[in-house]
């Protein structure tokens, strides 16, 4: 029967089974939740984001898709030093307190929530993000220190959060092998996984083991996890 | 056995809602943008394992900048009980009264958070400490501290099941195997921090929050704050883990929605760690004793048990322990349980809530008994089978019961006739010792209610509405493959909404693997209502007499008897206005005097290094009777989860308390370690993938079982590594240590 379906990709591993992964433009408007209060601004030129806390000046356009609108207000919007950060290849300049961390700037000021918060210390990694190619806890690492870094998040890994084809070789393996179950983690391990090829396009299963070992993810999915940079690591080749 | 014809239900199917979840799209509770005017709340928690508050001086933080309120036990607007905290429904958001280091002593609310944290600095309690105790135990002893006035047993008697006549069963036995046991508090530990953001429209409440069960959620906290049901609405879109920690409503959404109530404005709270830690709840830790006779042929003569269960400052669940009732072929059964108030923090229901606890011991058992009775270990898997149960309670029939096939399929994976050896005989080349254990399980099948609704729309695609939220279950693509199988609609053409009290009907929850056995039939019963919707317009467009005359098959339907005369189902929703809507709405149940359960078994093989007592398990076979699987690849996934969970509850995971002081002594993830990629072996699942007689294309539960005999599989194959008994979980190196050394921990 599976020839009834459409396989997109067609069996990437030569594997007897088919994986069928199920990626429509409709499952990502499903995504963006029914009856949810999402407010999704894809912004273009200058956006000032005012009363949401933060003055966000965007000097490009957000990729499609991204939601730009931060969910609440971090901080006094009057008080901060003004920060030029990149993030993701986009200049930002935002007004950010002494104490916050790039992870608190990402999510709350800039709106790239894809990077979580599990624990604020250090301990879990979810809020991972590639940091001049290395990986970093963005929630330890102060937002001032940021300044001049070329970050990258999950937010910039896909070109096209449309379809499949537009995915990053490292989501396309997470889909394929069901690396998610919560995945809440899930940004964390894939920011891993990208500091890893980015040294090491050919790691042994030890080697991504310990590349990602600083990343938890309390669902257990572990090996499949595995299974899915191996394969991110084969076709990114 | 029944053969089932199915085209997508069984194969392995990626996650329909992958791309939101890996791309950053998915919004959890912590990423929705706020509503206007919203505020944000920090919570202040108790220093002291027992104390009552003197004296609350808030003027100072009240006084911050930015600073709308701190509320706390005086605020009368604030007197709500939480009904899911606490059984006896006495438990209120604030208590003068703390009972557990880390209790919720006083809420500050402000226009941001950083206000409100610094704020929080600023507020000045004065307690009155009082002693406390720990320990299950030792909250019985006349004297010790008592955390309510109803005194530290829950419900004043303990909870007992008796079958036969264990006296006459002892008597009978030809040796008894007597032993304790001890398991710890195992944390949920999930990855995100409970959330929750509430709003008010005049009376009506829409709360954000993440919960294992949209509509008891929203029951909850209709209950909690004396509002109609209708008048609550819960969302939870994406959430990031519970395993029985986000059951329901949680005190913070009943907190975060009175507050909003109170200041007339939208609240969030976001608890991070380590509040996290101290409020959410994490399994109860039990003490447990053993008598158990067995004939010199084998035959199981009596269990006698008692068990103490420490279920902290509260009542989030029952405390039972599995296993002495469940587990051996017996007439003879006495099942004991006291569930005690000590100054823990809650405990309450994580992954199976009380079944690990009572397999590390029952499994043990039959394995010491083998031992005793002079079984060659490569026959312990066909000893396994000879003792366990063959009917629930020794009289009802299981409606499917493939045990012995689970432990024969596993045997025979992990290889265990040619790897078996005896106790303390194998050691490995780096010097650590081989061993191989195994331990089963079972996990109640019950089946329940439940509704759905599917919608066919104009372009031929179909939309499933079903108040299933996907906790990382992959519960959203379970629920649209028995949808696509039903209306015989790939899976690609459908779109599912979930997880929106507004949008969908009753669920049950995602705790107890419930969802397929409940809502399934729902989700069939709305596709196939909607189908014969479809049929009635095309039987108007092909111009037959009656729908009967038709056969609709992938996405098209036909004259049965001429198929060139066909309409596509796009066709036929069109004429129907663009969207035919099917609904389903059903009640299953177990045929009475029949007991429906998902067998497990758990085949682990460990290297133990006996200097320093550490344990690595280094494989490990998990086999699994729960009847049709529905997507091969979530199912694989579920088995690794509860598995390395089991694996962490095995060898490290246990919330700490200083017994001097009541202290959390590891209150966040580092400290209280959670398994990590360095910690897991590869997984082998193995499903039997036979149906059911009842529920859902013959599905029984899968999300529970894995964790159930891991920790008993590994206490055996530690026995067997290294010959020495591990008696108390978890087996970290200061407990097999103290064991080898022949003492307690």
């Amino acid at each position: 029967m599976a020839e009834d379906r459409a396989v997109n990709p067609p069996n990437p591993d030569g594997q007897a089974e088919t994986v069928n992964p199920l990626l429509t433009r409709r499952e990502f408007l499903v995504g963006a939740g029914a009856g949810a209060a999402v407010t999704a601004v894809a912004a273009v030129g200058i956006a000032t984001i005012s009363g949401r806390g933060a003055v966000v000046t965007q000097h490009a356009t957000a990729p499609a898709g991204a939601p730009v609108a931060p969910p609440g207000q971090f901080t006094d919007p009057t008080a901060g030093r003004m920060l030029n950060l990149r993030v993701n290849g986009q200049a930002y300049q935002v007004a950010v307190p002494a104490r916050a961390t790039l992870a608190d700037v990402l999510r709350y000021q800039l709106g790239l929530t894809g990077t979580k918060i599990g624990c604020n210390r250090a301990e879990c990694g979810a809020c991972t993000v590639v940091m001049d190619g290395k990986n970093v806890y963005s929630c330890t690492q102060m937002a001032f220190a940021s300044e001049g870094k070329d970050i990258l998040t999950v937010e910039g890994l896909a070109t096209d959060t449309s379809s499949f084809e537009g995915l990053h070789p490292i989501q396309q393996g997470f889909i394929l092998k069901d690396a998610p179950q919560c995945a809440f983690c899930m940004s964390g391990q894939m920011m891993s996984a990208y500091a890893l090829l980015k040294t090491n396009p050919r790691p042994t299963e030890d080697q991504i083991k310990y590349a990602l070992s600083g990343n938890i993810c309390r669902c257990g999915n572990y090996n499949h996890l595995w299974d899915a940079v191996a394969w991110a690591a084969e076709h990114m080749a | 056995m029944a053969q089932i014809t199915t085209k997508f239900v069984g194969q392995p199917i990626t996650r329909i809602d992958s791309i939101p979840r890996l791309t950053g799209l998915a919004q959890y509770t912590d990423d929705i943008p706020l509503p206007p005017r919203a505020l944000h709340g920090v919570l202040i928690h108790s220093p002291h394992a027992h104390a009552r508050i003197r004296r609350i001086d808030s003027s100072r933080a009240e006084a911050s900048p930015r600073v709308v309120a701190v509320l706390d036990y005086r605020r009368a607007d604030m007197k709500y009980r939480w009904f899911a905290g606490d059984r006896a429904n006495e438990r209120l958001l604030f208590n003068e009264t703390l009972r557990y280091h880390g209790e919720i002593v006083a809420m500050v609310v402000a226009e941001d958070r950083v206000a409100a944290e610094d704020a929080a600095r600023l507020v000045q309690v004065d307690y009155e400490i009082l002693p406390h105790v720990l320990d299950g135990e030792e909250a019985l002893k006349p004297g010790a501290p008592r955390l309510h006035e109803r005194g530290n047993l829950i419900g004043g008697r303990p909870s007992l099941y008796e079958r036969g006549d264990v006296a006459r069963g002892l008597a009978e036995a030809d040796f008894i195997v007597d032993e304790e046991f001890v398991t710890q508090f195992q944390h949920n530990a999930q990855m995100e921090p409970r959330a929750a953001l509430a709003m008010w429209e005049g009376p009506k409440l829409t709360i954000w929050t993440p919960t294992q069960g949209i509509t008891s959620a929203k029951n909850g906290l209709s209950q909690d704050l004396g509002i109609p049901q209708s008048n609550v609405r819960v969302i939870c879109q994406y959430m990031g883990g519970g395993f029985g920690n986000k059951n329901g409503a949680q005190n913070i959404d009943t907190l975060v929605a009175a507050a909003s109530k109170a200041l007339g404005r939208p609240v969030k709270l976001w608890m991070g760690r380590p509040g996290d830690m101290f409020e959410l709840h994490g399994r109860w830790s039990t003490k447990q004793y053993y008598r158990v006779g067995f004939k010199r042929d084998g035959t199981v003569t009596a269990v006698d048990f008692r068990g103490v269960s420490n279920m902290g400052a509260w009542q989030k669940s029952s405390g039972a322990i599995y296993g002495a009732r469940d587990m051996l072929d017996t007439d003879n059964v006495r099942a004991e349980v006291q569930a005690v108030y000590t100054n823990q923090q809650n405990a309450g229901n994580f992954r199976a809530p009380p079944d690990p606890q009572g397999v590390f011991s029952m499994g043990q058992v039959i394995d010491m008994a083998a031992e005793r009775l002079g079984i060659d270990g490569r026959e312990l898997p066909e000893f396994n089978i000879k003792v366990a149960t063959k009917k629930a309670d020794q009289h009802e029939e299981y409606t499917s019961y493939y045990l012995p096939e689970c432990i024969t399929t596993g045997a025979q994976a992990i290889g265990w006739r040619e790897t078996w050896h005896r106790p303390a005989s194998r050691q490995l080349p780096d010097g650590r010792w081989h061993g191989l254990g195994m331990a089963w399980g079972t996990w109640g099948a019950g089946l329940g209610m439940g509704s759905a609704i599917v919608k066919i729309n104009a372009d031929g695609s179909a939309h499933l509405l079903v108040g299933v939220t996907d906790v990382g279950q992959s519960g959203k693509t379970t629920m649209m493959l028995l949808a696509a199988e039903a209306l015989d609609l790939p899976p690609e053409r459908w779109k599912v909404t979930s997880g929106d009290t507004d949008v969908t009907g009753y669920t049950v929850g995602e705790s107890g693997s419930r969802n397929t056995g409940h809502t399934g039939p729902a989700v069939i019963a709305a596709a196939l209502d909607a189908k014969r919707k479809l049929m009635v317009e095309a039987a108007a467009l092909l111009r037959v007499q009656s729908s009967d005359d038709l056969t609709a098959a992938d996405g098209t339907i036909f004259v049965t008897s001429d198929s060139s005369r066909s309409v596509t189902y796009a066709q036929a929703a069109a004429r129907g206005g663009g969207s035919i809507i099917g609904s389903g709405f059903t009640r299953e149940r177990v045929p009475q005097d029949m007991s429906r359960e998902a067998w497990v078994v758990g085949f682990a093989e460990v290297a133990v290094d006996r200097l320093t007592g550490q344990i690595q398990v280094t494989r490990y076979v998990s086999v699994h009777d729960s009847g049709r699987i529905i997507n091969r690849l979530a199912a694989e996934s579920q088995v690794h989860g509860g598995v390395t969970m089991g694996i962490g509850m095995a060898l490290f995971e246990e919330l700490l308390w200083d017994r001097a002081t009541g202290y959390h002594i590891n209150p966040n993830i580092h400290d209280y370690r959670v398994p990590t990629h360095l910690d897991v072996p590869r997984i082998q699942a193995i499903f039997l993938d036979i149906p059911d007689p009842y529920g859902p294309m013959g599905a029984k539960p899968l999300g529970e079982p894995p964790i159930v005999p891991v920790v008993g599989a590994i206490a055996n194959a530690t026995y067997n590594a290294i010959g020495v008994r591990m008696k108390q979980a978890p087996m970290n190196p200061h407990t097999v240590l103290a064991a080898i050394r022949g003492v307690r921990s």
